[in-house]
């Protein structure tokens, strides 16, 4: 598989204006209630504790692979997957979603997304050039939605 | 869940309740509150109006975005506060995060965040359940005085009182390591909050947030909120250290408490 970091281009602002106007529970999806719909609600925000810390809003990345574990827990869920790259090599990735009772609250349980399941993240690289990334939308091959959210806000 | 997308010029008030109701339905929330704006306040026993429910406390991750109604324009900072406000995300990669470590947010931070606030009260305490690191905060409305010597503490102490049906809540002996909102708007240990609690009908509550801080701005400086009941959602555990990769493997510095907020 691909490991592609594609170009912030009108397509990327496209696809996250469609997921903005219609949110999943990310902490800061509770941001602007009232902002205008085509404004993505992470991208203000600076301070935003891990998040700075650890990803870079400048490094988008797109990650299809194999869930292989899904850590249900506060103050963010993490799940992990398999991704292979074009040379056919295999890395096990860490991906990290929004706080589970916003999830909860929005409908995914636990189980939404289980080991095997193919999924594809989009997301920010970590700062450090680890295999992690902070997850904007995670969705399943007939395209439903899990996990929708980032960390990208208060906790 | 449908997005609330505002338009026209609706007032201050109608902005704040499309708001709240916006959150609510963000949360899983009726978003039904409005239903019931007809009733009148409930009352304690004695007499009080209760400010009791689950309320869609307003999102404020920065204090003065103007997006969002009640919203500061300016802060007077002094210059230490500026000193501290430019100089936060260096402080945080220095010193660590204390929500990334996830001590306490403070009262700002717990009452602007994405989770929700249930108060419960009775003639003698109104009691703040927090749903972010499930903390609580117990305000006692009995007349009696601030603990005297108490050691400061992130939360601070509060005592309330009335001003006709308005409950004023004074807090003080705050330890100075929070900050204001997500954004990092500075405070020190010498700050004093003033909070008035309004609850103007049964589904209602106009809130106010007033810092006096002169280690850190030069006047006070109030945020005002409108926050609408919101029956359909239940407080959940939030046990913020169980998964906190972040800590746990290195990413985020173990905090150390910033030494000149006295």
């Amino acid at each position: 598989m691909r490991i592609a970091a594609f170009l912030f281009s009108s397509t990327m602002l496209l696809s996250v204006a469609a997921w903005a106007a219609d949110p999943a529970p990310g902490a800061d999806v509770f941001a602007k209630p009232s902002s205008l719909p085509f404004q993505y609600p992470a991208f203000d925000r600076i301070h935003n504790e891990d998040f700075a810390a650890e990803f870079d809003r400048n490094s988008p990345v797109t990650l299809t692979g194999s869930v292989t574990r899904v850590d249900w827990g506060n103050p963010h869920i993490w799940v992990f997957m398999d991704v292979k790259d074009d040379a056919g090599t295999v890395s096990n990735w860490g991906v990290e979603g929004g706080a589970p009772n916003a999830l909860f609250r929005n409908g995914w349980r636990k189980d939404s997304l289980k080991v095997g399941d193919t999924v594809t993240v989009e997301g920010f690289k970590a700062k450090d050039g680890s295999l992690r990334a902070n997850a904007n939308r995670v969705a399943l091959p007939d395209g439903r939605r899990v996990f929708a959210g980032s960390s990208s806000g208060d906790r | 869940m449908k997005r609330f997308v505002v338009v026209g010029t609706a007032c201050l008030l109608a902005l704040g309740l499309m708001s709240a109701r916006a959150t609510s339905q963000a949360r899983g929330g009726s978003g039904a509150a409005s239903a019931k704006t007809n009733r009148p306040a409930p009352r304690l026993a004695n007499g009080r109006p209760s400010m009791a429910g689950v309320w869609d406390n307003t999102r404020r991750a920065d204090v003065t975005d103007p997006a969002i109604p009640g919203f500061v324009k300016e802060l007077p900072f002094t210059a230490w506060g500026k000193s501290k406000w430019e100089g936060y995300d260096s402080f945080m990669q220095t010193n660590g995060d204390y929500v990334g470590n996830c001590l306490p947010f403070g009262m700002s931070r717990s009452l602007y965040g994405p989770h929700p606030v249930q108060i419960i009260q009775d003639n003698d305490h109104l009691v703040m359940l927090f749903e972010q690191n499930s903390m609580f905060h117990i305000v006692p409305t009995d007349g009696r005085p601030f603990t005297k010597d108490l050691p400061p503490s992130w939360f601070g102490e509060s005592v309330g009182g009335w001003d006709g049906d308005t409950l004023v809540v004074e807090t003080v002996n705050l330890n100075g390591y929070t900050r204001v909102d997500t954004i990092g708007h500075p405070m020190s240990a010498r700050a004093r909050i003033t909070q008035t609690f309004r609850r103007v009908d049964f589904a209602t509550i106009e809130h106010t947030f007033t810092l006096t801080d002169p280690k850190t701005y030069t006047s006070p400086w109030t945020v005002k909120d409108t926050w609408a009941l919101d029956p359909g959602t239940k407080l959940l555990e939030y046990a913020c250290m169980e998964n906190n990769r972040a800590l746990f493997e290195g990413r985020i510095k173990p905090f150390v408490p910033p030494d000149d907020v006295d």
